[in-house]
């Protein structure tokens, strides 16, 4: 009787040391959602400034040769991506997701190299439907220099926010610097230093 | 007729997690008013009163569930409050507002309504028939009294637990991209 009365004891406290543990562990879980929240685009600085409308370039898609001009009522995503970089593969649901997501949003995937490969990179992701257009000349409208890469231009026909993206987290960041008011996360972190009252993300 | 032990525990766990949910709620009043104005379920004029009432009512019932005399009325009062939460959210997510904050938590922890919340809130009414069902008279012991203790710390672990696993879901989903 006394060693039940001692295991039974011990058996609560251990349970409610593993609830403890377990609180700890989602509590963790839930700070690292919120550190790897997005605070702004990262750019490199000796590419295009940001808030000049681009030139208005006229765009032929592969799809079906139809032209699409980027300016518009609608802001746009140009998505910088290669049939031979993986990173880019695997980033095409989380951008899907986010045109289905933004009702005002149309996404552009920008492309170039073999047409072969790029048939194959449509069928395979599923990109039918999509805008998908192959030339060189509009990566180097935007001096692209890495893979992938996005680019948000508004409404109004200006760029508002673009980087190199590696993640969804890197994605969100663009539409981010809106809500900030900063087009890139040195301007952010720059406006933060600048005005101590406020935390900076570290 | 139930043990006391089971009765009892839920109650104080009940107890705990209604005491936390109406100090979040009374420390950051106007927040909570525009959490039920955004639920859009009172007429406008109510609003102020109805998210004084709240607060009020789950401190009420909080302390009603310690001890055994009140316990059942607090138990009932738990039970259809906990309910009435499920129901105001069930309304929202028919009409397809799945992006209003629940503001079950306090303003620290935003998280969408999401029909895991249904789940939750009906694990909360199972814990609060336990403590309105009427008890079984026996003596109580030492070990009795401990086991109630732990058995209540256990449950509100839990349901924090579960709370904050739910409010990290949709943070995941969004990452994954399958909103």
């Amino acid at each position: 009787m006394q060693a039940l009365i001692i295991s039974n004891i011990l058996l609560w406290l251990l349970l409610i040391a593993s609830s403890l543990v377990l609180l700890g562990l989602i509590r963790q879980i839930g700070v690292l959602h919120s550190r790897i929240a997005p605070a702004g685009a990262l750019c490199s600085t000796r590419a295009l400034k940001l808030a000049k409308q681009p030139r208005r370039s006229q765009l032929q898609t592969v799809s079906d040769a139809r032209s699409i001009s980027l300016c518009r009522e609608r802001s746009t995503l140009l998505f910088f991506l290669s049939p031979t970089c993986p990173i880019c593969k695997s980033l095409i649901p989380a951008i899907k997701a986010i045109s289905r997501s933004a009702n005002d949003l149309d996404v552009v995937y920008v492309s170039d190299g073999d047409a072969l490969e790029h048939d194959k990179l449509i069928s395979q992701a599923g990109l039918e439907k999509s805008t998908y257009i192959v030339s060189p000349e509009v990566g180097m409208t935007y001096q692209i220099g890495k893979l992938p890469y996005a680019v948000l231009i508004d409404k109004a026909g200006t760029l508002k926010a673009k980087g190199l993206v590696n993640s969804r987290e890197h994605l969100d960041s663009l539409f981010e610097t809106e809500l900030l008011g900063s087009s890139t996360l040195q301007d952010y972190i720059k406006a933060q230093s600048e005005s101590p009252g406020i935390h900076t993300p570290s | 007729m139930i043990d006391p032990i089971i009765s009892t525990s839920a109650a104080l766990a009940l107890s705990v997690i209604f005491a936390s949910a109406a100090s979040h709620k009374l420390r950051h009043p106007s927040w909570f008013r525009r959490q039920v104005q955004e639920y859009e379920l009172i007429p406008g004029l109510m609003v102020p009163a109805a998210a004084v009432a709240l607060p009020v009512a789950e401190l009420a019932i909080a302390a009603g569930l310690l001890w055994s005399t009140s316990r059942p009325y607090a138990g009932i009062l738990a039970f259809l409050l906990i309910g009435a939460y499920a129901l105001a959210i069930a309304i929202n997510l028919a009409r397809g507002r799945k992006d209003i904050d629940c503001g079950c938590s306090g303003p620290a922890m935003r998280q969408p309504l999401q029909p895991a919340l249904l789940a939750r809130n009906l694990l909360l009414a199972i814990v609060a028939l336990c403590a309105l069902l009427p008890m079984l008279d026996r003596p109580l012991g030492l070990l009795d009294n401990f086991v109630m203790i732990a058995a209540g710390t256990v449950l509100v672990l839990l349901y924090t637990t579960t709370d904050l696993w739910l409010a990290n879901r949709p943070l995941l989903l969004k990452l994954s991209g399958e909103k």
